[in-house]
Formats: C-alpha cells, sequence, structure tokens
C-alpha cells in the first residue's frame, strides 16, 4: 500500500521546482554590455542595446528583428555571432520553439565562441523550464565560466539552475557538491534543496542523509509566503519517503509540521492519517481525516479518498454502527455526486467550460507569457476535474490551445491592420496625383525667383545709398529737406523783386541754420539707420535662401515620397495573403486542439465516474456485508455451526474475492489501493 | 494475452506518433506566425518611416544611480512628436545596459530644433527634469540618434545629452 502511496505522490512532485523569476535588484548595475570585448560602432551598439532591451521587456519579435538586423550590420565577427545565437535559443525557447532552439543550441556548442555570462544564464533558465536538464547543465556551467560573468543578481539562481540540472539527472553527489556554493539562507537555494531531496528519494539514498538536508532544507528557508509553502511541499516529499521506508515515527513528525494553510495541506492530512494507521493507531489516524473532511472542499480527491478510509478505519476497532452509519452517509453522498458528474460530463458543457476559460485569458500574450494564465473558472466540471487540472500534459494542451487562440487574434488584427494600410497607400497616392507636386513647386519657385529679383534690387538701392548726401534720411526728414528746398525759390524771388529796405539776410541764416540741424539730425541717426537696414537685408537675403533650401528639399521629398509608396501596396498584398494562409491552417489546429481538449476532460469525467461508481459500489458492498455479519452474528446466537462459520469471515470494507472468500483490496480515487482488513496491519 | 500487448503498444505508439505529429505542426505554425509577424514589422516600421526620411531615436542609461527616469518627451521643431511612459521592468532592463529604441520620425532634411524632457526621480526620492535643446542635421541617410543620461558622480546628480549621427 506504501509503495501505491508514493508512487501516487511522486508524479505530482517529479517536476521540478521551478519558482518565479526574481524581481531584479540594484546589483543588476554590474551587467555591462560594454564588457562583451565586441568593438562596436554607434550603429552596432544601439542595435544590440535594442536587441536586449526588447528581450530583457518580452517584445520577442522584436527581439529577433534586432538580432538579424544587428547580425547583418556586424557580418562574420564571431563574438557576436555566439552571444547572438545564445540569446536567439533563449528567444525560442521563450516562445516555445523547442526544436528550433534545440538546433541553435548544438551549433553553438559545436561552433564555440564567447558569449556573456547572462546569456548563458538567460539560455538555462529557459532550458530548464523546457525540460533540458543536461543542456541546462551545460548552459549554467559556461555562465559560470563565461568572462563577462553573470550578474551578480542572477548568480544565486544560476546555482539554482545547476544544482536542479544535476538532480534532475538523478547525480545526487555533484549535486551536493555544487549546492554547497550557495548562500544557505536564499530562497533559490531552497528550492535546489528541494528537488535534491527528490533526486535523493529516487536514487534510494541513505536516510540519515536524506533527513539532514530535510532538515536544513527546513531550517533555513525564509519565513515568508513562498518559503512556508516551499517548506510544507518539502515536508510533504520527506513524509511519503518515510513511510515509504517504514520510519513512521519521522513521517508523522514531518505531517505533522506541515502548515493548514498551504495547497499541500490536503495530501499531507491523508498520508498523515494512513501513516497513523500502519502504526496500528487506529483512532489517531481518523482525527487527520476528519480535520480535511471539515476544512477541504468534498469534492478534492483527498478528502473523497478520506471518505471511505474513515468507515474502514471503525471497522477496524470494532465500531460496527459507527461505521454502518458512515457508510450509509458516503453512500448517500456519492450518488448524489455520481449523478452531478454524469450531468456535467457532456461535450456542449465542457466546450462552455473551456470557452469561458478561453475569455478569460484573451489579454493574455502567446509563448512565454502563457504561464501567467488563469486557472480554469470555477464550476461544478472544475470541482470534478481537479486532479486533471493539476495534469501536466492537460495544462499543456492548454496553452497550447491558448497559444493557438492568440496567433489568430494577432493575424486578425494584422491582416485588418494591413487593410488600413492599403487603404492609406492608394489614399496617398491618389493626393499625391492631385497635389501635382511639380507644377506647384514650379510656380513656387518662379515666386521665389520674384522675391530674390526684389531683394536684388533692395541691395542695388542699399550700395546708391551710400552715395547721396541724405543717405539713410527716414522720410519725415525728406519731406523737411523738401520744404527746406522748396523755400529756396521764394527766397531768391524774394531778392529779385526787393527793396533796400527789404534785409533777407536773416532769412537766409535762418534757412542755413535749419538745414544745418537738419543735416546733423539725418547724420547723427545715419550710422544706426544703416545698421539696421543692413542687417535687415541680411535676415531677409537668409530668410530667401532658406526658402529656396526649403523649396529644394521639397521637391526632393516629393521625389522620395513617390519612389516611397512604389511597390507597397504589393507588398501589403502578399502580407495579406500569407496572414490568411497561416490563419486557414491555425483555424484547423485551434479545431483539432479543441475537441483534444474536450476529449481529454471526457476521459478523465468519464474515469472519475467509474471510480466513484466503484467506490459507490464498494461503499454499498461493505454496508451489505456488515448487515450480513450482523444478520449472521444474530442467528448464531441460536445456531452453534453458524456461529463458527460467522467467526471466519474477514472483515474490511473491499470487494470478497470470490474464489478465497476473503478481502481484495479498495481502490481508491487518485489510482491508489489500499489492502483492507488484517492484511492492511 | 501477446496479441492484446502488441495491440496495445502499437495503439500506443501510434499515439505517440500522433501527438509528435500535432506538436511539429503546432510548432511550425508558431515559427511562420512569428516569420509573420517580424516581416510585419519590418514593413510597417518601412510604411511608417522610410529610410530617407527616418530619425531614429534611442535612450540609454549610463547607470542610473542618480536618476531613475519614468517619462520622456521629444519635441522636434516644436511639435510634440515622442512621449513614452516608463515601466518598472523597461528601467531595469536599461540599468543593465539595454538601449530603449524610443521611435522613429520622419524629417525633412535640413537642421530641426530637438527639445528633449525627461522627468524622473533622483537618488533620494526627489522629483527631477532634465532638458536639452539641440540643432540636429538631417541628410538624406537615415538620422541616428542617442540620448544618454550620465551620472555626474562628483555632483550627486545626472545629465543628459545627445549624439547623432
Amino acid at each position: 500500500m506504501r509503495k501505491l502511496l508514493l508512487l501516487l505522490l511522486l508524479p505530482a512532485c517529479v517536476w521540478a521546482a521551478d519558482p518565479q523569476q526574481s524581481p531584479l535588484s540594484e546589483d543588476d548595475l554590474d551587467f555591462d554590455l560594454e564588457a562583451l570585448g565586441v568593438a562596436d560602432n554607434a550603429e552596432e551598439r544601439l542595435l544590440r542595446g535594442n536587441f536586449y532591451f526588447s528581450y530583457l521587456t518580452g517584445e520577442y519579435y522584436r527581439t529577433l528583428y534586432y538580432l538579424e538586423r544587428w547580425q547583418e550590420l556586424v557580418g562574420a565577427d564571431e563574438a557576436p555571432e555566439t552571444e547572438a545565437a545564445v540569446m536567439r535559443a533563449a528567444v525560442f525557447l521563450s516562445l516555445g520553439l523547442e526544436d528550433q532552439a534545440e538546433a541553435v543550441f548544438y551549433k553553438v556548442f559545436e561552433q564555440g565562441g564567447n558569449a556573456s555570462g547572462d546569456a548563458w544564464y538567460f539560455l538555462a533558465q529557459r532550458l530548464f523550464s523546457a525540460g533540458y536538464y543536461d543542456r541546462a547543465e551545460l548552459a549554467a556551467r559556461n555562465a559560470l565560466k563565461a568572462a563577462p560573468g553573470v550578474s551578480a543578481s542572477y548568480l544565486q539562481e544560476l546555482l539554482y539552475l545547476l544544482v536542479s540540472s544535476i538532480s534532475e539527472q538523478d547525480r545526487v553527489d555533484e549535486a551536493r557538491d555544487a549546492l554547497k556554493g550557495m548562500l544557505d539562507k536564499n530562497i533559490w537555494t531552497g528550492y535546489a534543496r528541494y528537488n535534491l531531496i527528490l533526486a535523493m528519494i529516487r536514487e534510494n539514498y541513505r536516510s540519515r542523509d536524506l533527513e539532514a538536508v530535510v532538515n536544513e532544507s527546513a531550517y533555513y528557508l525564509p519565513d515568508d509566503e513562498e518559503g512556508r509553502a516551499l517548506r510544507d511541499r518539502t515536508l510533504l516529499i520527506a513524509g511519503v519517503a518515510a513511510m515509504e521506508r517504514e520510519k513512521h515515527k519521522m513521517a508523522n513528525r514531518y505531517f505533522r509540521d506541515i502548515s493548514l494553510e498551504s495547497v499541500f495541506t490536503p495530501p499531507a492530512l491523508l498520508h498523515y492519517g494512513w501513516n497513523l494507521l500502519a502504526e496500528w493507531r487506529y483512532e489517531d489516524a481518523i482525527q487527520p481525516w476528519r480535520i480535511l473532511q471539515q476544512m477541504y472542499d468534498e469534492y478534492n480527491p483527498s478528502v473523497v479518498e478520506s471518505y471511505l478510509a474513515v468507515p474502514h478505519t471503525l471497522e477496524l476497532v470494532d465500531a460496527v454502527n459507527q461505521s454502518v452509519l458512515a457508510y450509509e452517509r458516503i453512500e448517500e453522498r456519492l450518488s448524489v455526486m455520481v449523478d452531478e458528474l454524469k450531468a456535467v460530463n457532456q461535450k456542449d458543457s465542457l466546450g462552455d467550460w473551456l470557452d469561458e476559460w478561453r475569455n478569460a485569458n484573451r489579454s493574455q500574450d502567446w509563448g512565454w507569457q502563457r504561464q501567467r494564465l488563469s486557472d480554469l473558472p470555477e464550476s461544478q466540471i472544475s470541482r470534478f476535474a481537479q486532479g486533471l487540472l493539476d495534469d501536466e500534459d492537460f495544462v499543456r494542451e492548454l496553452a497550447v490551445l491558448h497559444d493557438l487562440d492568440r496567433m489568430r487574434d494577432d493575424l486578425n488584427k494584422a491582416f485588418r491592420d494591413l487593410g488600413l494600410w492599403a487603404e492609406i497607400l492608394e489614399e496617398r497616392q491618389r493626393h499625391l496625383a492631385e497635389l501635382g507636386g511639380e507644377a506647384l513647386l514650379d510656380k513656387l519657385e518662379e515666386r521665389q525667383m520674384d522675391v530674390l529679383r526684389k531683394i536684388l534690387a533692395v541691395q542695388d538701392r542699399l550700395l546708391d545709398e551710400d552715395e547721396t548726401v541724405f543717405s539713410y534720411a527716414s522720410v519725415a526728414d525728406k519731406a523737411r529737406i523738401d520744404r527746406l528746398r522748396n523755400v529756396v525759390p521764394s527766397v531768391t524771388q524774394l531778392q529779385k523783386v526787393g527793396t533796400p529796405t527789404r534785409d533777407l539776410s536773416i532769412y537766409k541764416e535762418r534757412w542755413r541754420r535749419v538745414r544745418g540741424l537738419q543735416l546733423w539730425e539725418i547724420y547723427k541717426h545715419q550710422p544706426q539707420r544703416k545698421w539696421d537696414t543692413e542687417r535687415d537685408h541680411m535676415i531677409l537675403r537668409s530668410e530667401t535662401d532658406r526658402l529656396f533650401r526649403q523649396l529644394e528639399n521639397t521637391r526632393t521629398s516629393l521625389s522620395w515620397a513617390d519612389s516611397s509608396w512604389r511597390g507597397f501596396p504589393q507588398q501589403v498584398g502578399a502580407m495579406q495573403r500569407r496572414i490568411a494562409n497561416a490563419d486557414a491552417g491555425i483555424a484547423r489546429l485551434q479545431d483539432n486542439q479543441e475537441e483534444l481538449l474536450n476529449q481529454l476532460a471526457r476521459d478523465y469525467l468519464t474515469g472519475m465516474d467509474e471510480r466513484l461508481t466503484l467506490y459507490l459500489a464498494q461503499s454499498r458492498l461493505a454496508l451489505a456485508r456488515l448487515y450480513d455479519d450482523s444478520l449472521q452474528r444474530e442467528t448464531s446466537e441460536f445456531d452453534p455451526e453458524q456461529q463458527k462459520t460467522a467467526e471466519g469471515t474477514p472483515k474490511g470494507t473491499g470487494n470478497v474475492d470470490e474464489e478465497t472468500g476473503t478481502e481484495a483490496e479498495v481502490q481508491y480515487q487518485d489510482g491508489t489501493t489500499v489492502e483492507t482488513g488484517e492484511q492492511a496491519e | 494475452m501477446k496479441y492484446i500487448l502488441l495491440l496495445i503498444l502499437g495503439l500506443s505508439g501510434l499515439v505517440f506518433a500522433e501527438d509528435a505529429e500535432i506538436r511539429e505542426e503546432v510548432m511550425s505554425v508558431k515559427e511562420a506566425v512569428l516569420e509573420l509577424n517580424r516581416d510585419l514589422y519590418e514593413l510597417e516600421r518601412e510604411l511608417l518611416s522610410p529610410a530617407t526620411t527616418r530619425a531614429a531615436f534611442h535612450l540609454t542609461l549610463n547607470h542610473g544611480e542618480f536618476f531613475e527616469p519614468l517619462a520622456v518627451e521629444v519635441s522636434v521643431d516644436g511639435t510634440l512628436e515622442l512621449q513614452h511612459l516608463y515601466t518598472e521592468r523597461q528601467v531595469k532592463a536599461l540599468r543593465m545596459g539595454a538601449v530603449q529604441p524610443l521611435g522613429d520620425l520622419n524629417l525633412a532634411p535640413g537642421k530641426h530644433d530637438v527639445t528633449v524632457i525627461i522627468r524622473g526621480v533622483d537618488h533620494l526620492g526627489q522629483g527631477r527634469e532634465l532638458t536639452l535643446t539641440e540643432i540636429v542635421t538631417k541628410t538624406g541617410k537615415p538620422l541616428i540618434t542617442e540620448l544618454l543620461i550620465v551620472d555626474r558622480e562628483e555632483l550627486q546628480s545626472a545629465r543628459l545629452e545627445l549624439k547623432y549621427w
């Protein structure tokens, strides 16, 4: 029984602990791209930086685009080629393209070359997630000896990847050696120890060593939510392993230390009960099962199993009446559950169940981001299919369906966008044709030439101005000069017709004085006016020059615009056809995947139905047998012969072997079989 | 019994083969979509900013000890052309030495006034603003610019530089 229990639990623990990536810290400052030893020019450096930026922010389409551009630019230079290949493998793995990543990975190892520690670290991380443990180990080792080395903030995670990769390959001693380089209290060390413990259990390692690693792990784990969950998980597998080795006291200690608040509590309580039962502590065994039934959902596989375990134990302590009552309650409950299960195990309802989940995850991207997919919706189906939802294969197929959904969405969006682009292209070409760009530019050029001619005329005038007496005189000055000039004929006339008594010298003196003042005024302002005029003229000249350049640039832009749009409509059309083809292919795969998932769910629920029906049958059989025993006991009180027969009838809850007349085994929901009756003791 | 076993083995082999085929098909579709997306990105980039008028703006953070960017605005000739709000993940990527492609603009040949305002916080958590105004010359070739936030350790602050090629 215990072997079967261990086998039951191990598949759930087989996958390595792969916690979420820890947030980056200030220590990341020592990640220095410049230290790669690559003599980049500016464009190469920026492209490489763009590539890392898109990788680190999870924009993988762009990552591949920049990577390609970067490689085009750097050509056959060896160092960036290796760096790029390592990163390309990491991107492929991030997007779930394992085959492509594998091809790149082998190429890198065949060719050798240098890459940064961080590039190897990213690759090791993805390889480990994808389950390529041997290659993850190689990548982790490369990261540790690469120059420049891995960032300080990644070091513990990298060591975890190394220890876990070795542990997954069941090389326990090497893993223990690698573990020595880790910090005791780091959470990554906790995960590494967990994977090491799994390997030690698989390898049937010495109990003392195993116990030491378990105690060490429980002691050093941080006292936070993540640390406590990992502690419970570690204690659970250690407890089951101890049960398997018949170290029941140790197993009890591990089970007792598990908290009542984690996802590992139900299996821990269930196994704690079985462990106590194995020590013949029947009454104690019932307690954890009672707690389990009170605290957790009745559809939980552990709870369902405990339903049958309780009356079975009661029967072992000769509490027949209580056992009968418990069996009756279970029989009633199981009947309801079987009816409910049959009602939901329909193609349409399973389709709706899946659709609800698909709609809930519409906002998620595909590829690496799919790790953030939500759980399936809470419903009666989910309650029955709790075991299925923990099944890696089913979850992987769900992720594939999600990826296909999102890819179709992406393609549809791209198709719509391209349609809009096609419209814009058409619109712009029409607009360009209607604009009559060339003619318009010719007109503008003529106008510009007119302006230039006027400016040149102004320039000539400025040159002439220096030669004049009243240069740079203002309009008012000129008016006054004209007025003075007009006075001269009047004075001359007066002189001609003048009498001896008329003295004109005063007028002449005044005229000369005014003239002098006027000249003074003009000459006083002349330098400033000349300066201002020349400055304005220069500004005007530079403005017309700028206009001329602008005109030339516009002419160039017009010719570029015309040439730029040529060929784009054809490219857009070709791209739309590619999208339509890809969409048709994905639609077919999507239908197949939907059908596959529906079938998987139906198969699981049908299996569950059969199992619950078997439990139901067993509980009814046990009831019948208990009533029969009771009847026989009553009758044997009056018949000595029958009394002898009744004493020879074995106790238990399982099927009665028709040939031997002894009990067979009870098969539980998760495939466990439990020996019943005296044999279990 | 032997025949039943063989039949079971044969059926399971068939199922594995089908699984592998589907998996391979999904992989090849993913790869095709990936290539398609990459080509689409390139086409859209070409459509939005042809090489002749393209001006690509990048932002880098040299250490970033004294300044953490929160938002950036780039104006060309008085018109706000690019703006971006940073996520924590992007800032961390910048701190690790990555270069952010801020965006591509279409600029006519000639001189252009580029004004950049980067808002963020300093190492004490106080709000700070780095500004820069510079004239860049666009020729017939694509213009590549880099906005560089550099720490000034002696002043415990940062400054903004613009380089272009």
